[in-house]
């Protein structure tokens, strides 16, 4: 082994430098920032089963020719078939009477977790979510969209 | 150039100085211009490349469209992958790909048949992405769809919104 040999040695840092500047400057030229989410939904599909379970109580809206929701409750003793109507306003749906009455019915119905939306054919996307969020706000997870 | 003037400014490093076997400090000599220590540099430029790649990834993509205006949701949750339906212009878009509303069960059968073919994990869900102003009759054709094709998770793509506001 040579005598002048060099034991100690540095790596050269710049050229490595150099790539990950070029790799940070393109990751931020390309990247997508805008943050988009979901609002899930479950549908039911395929056959039903041959064992036939009783049907949990369920909450369901119905949106009439008129533009109004009709709300009811099936499935449960306590409020079976009653139904709550709430009026449009000139702004489109009162969202407010919308929201006392989802609290009315989790109040009389606790056990009440499913929902099932049967919107008109005018019915808005975005009144559509609107009212998903709502129900999720107040604890009602299981949330189904019935078709035309 | 044995005594050059340029010698005693010679650039020491830090560490051949403190090498165990022949270090290179000299008591006669010392360092006049010091050495920027780049490692911590490197350091901090892989984290953000590491962090960049992860958090912008093409998982986004498809749903990427200028055109469409989104609904807002607070209570919305992570987007996951999945067979991506678009809806523009009141036309159909199968993953970036025009389908008719007649053929969109077919199509969506076959898209998500061949995901349960190949154990991918988008089977069996689809994002449907719309504009916040089209109507349910626009949506009616995929959920109608979906509800043929066995696919039980729909998720309605939404831009989050912070509680409250």
């Amino acid at each position: 082994m040579s005598r002048n040999r060099e034991e100690n040695f540095e790596i050269n840092l710049l050229p490595v430098i150099s790539i990950l500047a070029v790799c940070i400057s393109f990751l931020l030229l390309t990247a997508v920032w805008i943050k988009i989410g979901s609002m899930d939904v479950s549908q039911a599909v395929g056959p039903v089963t041959a064992e036939q379970k009783p049907n949990p109580p369920s909450l369901q809206i119905r949106m009439d020719q008129g533009g109004r929701l009709l709300l009811s409750i099936k499935d449960t003793p306590k409020m079976n078939n009653a139904t709550l109507t709430i009026d449009r306003t000139t702004d489109g749906i009162d969202w407010d009477a919308f929201d006392r009455a989802v609290i009315r019915a989790t109040s009389k119905v606790p056990e009440l977790k499913t929902v099932l939306i049967f919107p008109s054919a005018e019915f808005r996307y975005r009144d559509l979510i609107k009212m998903m969020d709502g129900m999720k706000k107040k604890g009602l997870p299981d949330i189904g969209i019935a078709p035309l | 150039m044995k005594f050059s003037a340029l010698k005693t400014e010679m650039m020491n490093s830090p560490i051949s100085n403190q090498a165990t076997v022949r270090p290179r400090k000299s008591i006669f000599r010392r360092p006049l211009v010091t050495t920027l220590i780049l490692t911590s540099l490197v350091d901090a430029f892989s984290i953000l490349v590491i962090y960049l790649l992860v958090n912008t990834g093409a998982a986004t993509e498809p749903l990427d469209s200028k055109q469409l205006q989104l609904p807002f949701a607070s209570q919305s949750e992570v987007l996951q992958a999945g067979l991506v339906i678009r809806i523009e212009n009141n036309r159909y878009y199968l993953n970036d790909q025009e389908v008719r509303s007649t053929i969109l069960g077919d199509a969506l059968e076959k898209a998500n048949s061949a995901l349960v073919d190949k154990g991918d994990e988008r089977s069996g869900k689809a994002i449907i992405v719309a504009d916040q102003n089209v109507k349910f009759e626009d949506l009616n054709p995929v959920i109608t769809a979906c509800s043929q094709t066995q696919i039980k998770k729909i998720k309605f793509a939404v831009y989050p919104e912070e509680p409250g506001t």
